[in-house]
């Protein structure tokens, strides 16, 4: 009996110890993960309704305001990334911008971080209090000894810098291009690029300097290279000359993505497409400017295609999308346009509509001038004209009239046709009427051929919707005498039939004919005994 | 409906001038928008104007009439043009004299309302 007591007890003893522990643990862990913001994200989700929520968040708003001014600077740091939060809801958290002044000028990191985070969440170019963080942009961009302190800087700059702010700090930011660090570097090219965008005449100060960036190995650093380099080609085109002259670098470095070397930033198989693509628009504008740069430009995209064209993937494709945009904007040669014709003709076979929009977009950009190249994929872009999405289907039917000829005019109307017989919204109605008229008046080798056609037209409109038309065929039947009794005697008939009588369209056609006509119905000629049931 | 069809089933027989005007004459004109009644009262005057038979002139004033007095059906705004059109084709003085008479005094304000 004593030995199962004390057994009992041992169980007993063992199973508190567990628990014990097992609290502790929980204690552990739920102050190693949870933050305050944590805690107040669940206590948020917890109120039932609107009222409650904006209850809540008036509560803590008021405690942090109370208490941020006695906080430790963990705790500022943490209130400050709540306020942020609450900013993100929608909330009102104006003295925040204050707190993040303040943060602005700790020595402490976290807190600094939070308070620039917050400098860009909270202020825009408009606010007054951008004036007060300059100057302390400026100690922080002077601050050598610390990277990171460097780079927070410079990315709120990058984000908030108004004109004044510009004026004050971009030649301490160009001096930063110097700098030994390519972490800060990045930092500053994006800045510069800000720089340029609030005063294009700080370009001239970097035509020299920026040559040499392009030799950047660096991944994350070239993108913004190359984005830099598009924005100072476009403010000034005249430093293409310079750029022509130093495009090895990133000749080479294409030739590496381009190589079975696995890159770490490889995506579904192609190595970096994010800098791949970079590069391919940085060397058309090259090219646009610099004619002497196209065949360079033309071996370029021929290496990406040729890697690529047989991978299946979507990052694949994507980067051929993007070889098939930069050829059609380059004055290249024909054969390397066709690459591209066939490039975007390959995505008019996928089920994705994206691709298909695209393809489409970029094809009718090119239908005007490659339309034999493009008739080759009618086929398809027929089938795109019948896809219930209205924004694919107008492509391709913009498509069709580019390319339409006296052969195959008759199917795009017929195609047309069906798709005004369907649609309902009035201004989809006019656009498609619009194409419909431009086909059938380019491609109708007669007369006659075109009022069937046009008859083919009005007569699936709904009513009030093609009345504008019936002029052009009045006017075209009243300057044409050879096809006016042919007319008068096709009104006569249609008008026997029982689905024109229910088209307003058609009936007012007949009965233009019939009485303009009248003249040459009853003298000259009559019908057929049996093709006039007009009862 | 092709031309080359229309213009192979073309022979040289008369129009039947009574069968064409009672079709026309047989539609449904209530049913139909104002700029639709318009295009067939045109087509109706021009048949007067073109037709040599004094029997199918006869019958257009005729038919414009019943539409005057309201036994065939439409808006108001295509009665006056009916009205209109009938003026018109009788441009003797008296005849205007008569049809202005003809016109229900009510319905003036109610018909230039529109």
């Amino acid at each position: 009996m004593r030995i199962v007591s004390k057994r009992a007890n041992t169980a007993h003893v063992t199973h508190w110890h567990i628990n014990m522990q097992l609290k502790a643990m929980k204690d552990i862990h739920s102050k190693i993960e949870k933050t305050g913001l944590t805690k107040l994200i669940e206590k948020f989700r917890e109120c039932k309704t609107a009222a409650e929520e904006r209850e809540f968040i008036n509560r803590e708003r008021a405690h942090i305001r109370n208490e941020i001014n006695y906080s430790t600077t963990k705790e500022k740091a943490e209130a400050i990334i709540k306020l942020i939060w609450m900013n993100m809801l929608g909330y009102e958290t104006e003295f925040s911008q204050i707190e993040c002044m303040n943060a602005l000028f700790s020595d402490n990191f976290e807190l600094k971080s939070m308070g620039y985070l917050g400098l860009t969440l909270f202020l825009s170019e408009e606010s007054e209090v951008l004036m007060m963080a300059t100057n302390r942009i400026r100690i922080d961009l002077k601050d050598s000894a610390n990277d990171f302190s460097q780079a927070l800087a410079l990315r709120t700059f990058s984000e908030i810098a108004d004109s004044a702010m510009v004026h004050e700090l971009a030649k301490f930011v160009k001096d930063l291009l110097q700098t030994g660090s390519k972490y800060v570097k990045k930092k500053v090219i994006m800045s510069l690029i800000r720089v340029l965008n609030k005063d294009p005449s700080f370009a001239d100060e970097l035509l020299d300097l920026y040559p040499p960036l392009l030799s950047e190995k660096n991944q994350g650093l070239l993108l913004c290279v190359l984005q830099l380099g598009q924005k100072l080609l476009k403010l000034r085109p005249g430093l293409s000359k310079s750029v022509a002259s130093r495009l090895e670098p990133l000749y080479a470095t294409m030739k590496m993505l381009c190589s079975r070397y696995e890159s770490n930033y490889s995506v579904n198989g192609v190595n970096d497409p994010f800098l791949q693509c970079a590069i391919i628009e940085f060397l058309k504008d090259v090219a646009l400017l610099e004619e002497s740069t196209i065949p360079d430009f033309s071996t370029q995209v021929l290496l990406v295609y040729n890697t690529v064209q047989n991978s299946g993937t979507n990052t694949a494709r994507c980067l051929l999308y993007q070889v098939a945009r930069s050829i059609m904007q380059v004055t290249s040669t024909a054969a390397l346009k066709k690459i591209a014709i066939a490039i975007l003709g390959s995505f008019l076979d996928l089920k994705n509509k994206n691709f298909l929009f695209v393809s489409l977009n970029m094809l009718l950009f090119a239908s005007t001038r490659y339309r034999e190249e493009i008739s080759k994929h009618d086929k398809i872009i027929l089938k795109c004209a019948r896809e219930k999405d209205f924004s694919i289907k107008k492509l391709a039917i913009q498509i069709l009239r580019n390319i339409s000829n006296a052969e195959n005019s008759a199917e795009i109307l017929s195609i047309l046709a069906g798709q005004l017989s369907q649609e309902t919204s009035k201004l989809r109605v006019t656009e498609l009427l619009g194409i419909a008229v431009s086909v059938l008046e380019k491609h109708s080798n007669s007369v006659i051929v075109a009022v069937d056609r046009y008859f083919l037209i009005l007569g699936v409109l709904r009513i009030g919707t093609g009345d504008h038309l019936l002029e052009n065929l009045f006017d075209l039947v009243q300057n044409s005498k050879g096809v006016q009794m042919v007319f008068a005697v096709k009104c006569l008939l249609l008008m026997s039939v029982a689905t024109a009588r229910e088209k307003e369209t058609l009936l007012k056609i007949c009965f233009w004919g019939i009485g303009e006509f009248y003249g040459l119905l009853i003298r000259v000629v009559g019908v057929r005994k049996g093709c006039c049931e007009l009862d | 409906m092709l031309g080359k069809d229309v213009a192979n089933s073309i022979e040289v027989v008369p129009v039947n001038e009574e069968r064409l005007f009672s079709a026309l004459t047989r539609f449904d004109l209530s049913k139909f928008n104002n700029l639709t009644v318009y295009y067939f009262l045109n087509c109706l005057s021009k048949i007067h104007l073109k037709t040599e038979r004094n029997e199918i002139k006869l019958k257009v004033i005729d038919f414009l009439r019943r539409v005057q007095s309201g036994k065939v059906k439409m808006t108001n705004i295509a009665r006056v043009k009916a009205v209109e059109i009938r003026l018109m084709l009788e441009l003797d003085e008296e005849k205007r004299k008569e049809v202005f008479d003809e016109v229900p005094q009510s319905s003036l304000p109610e018909i230039f309302a529109q």
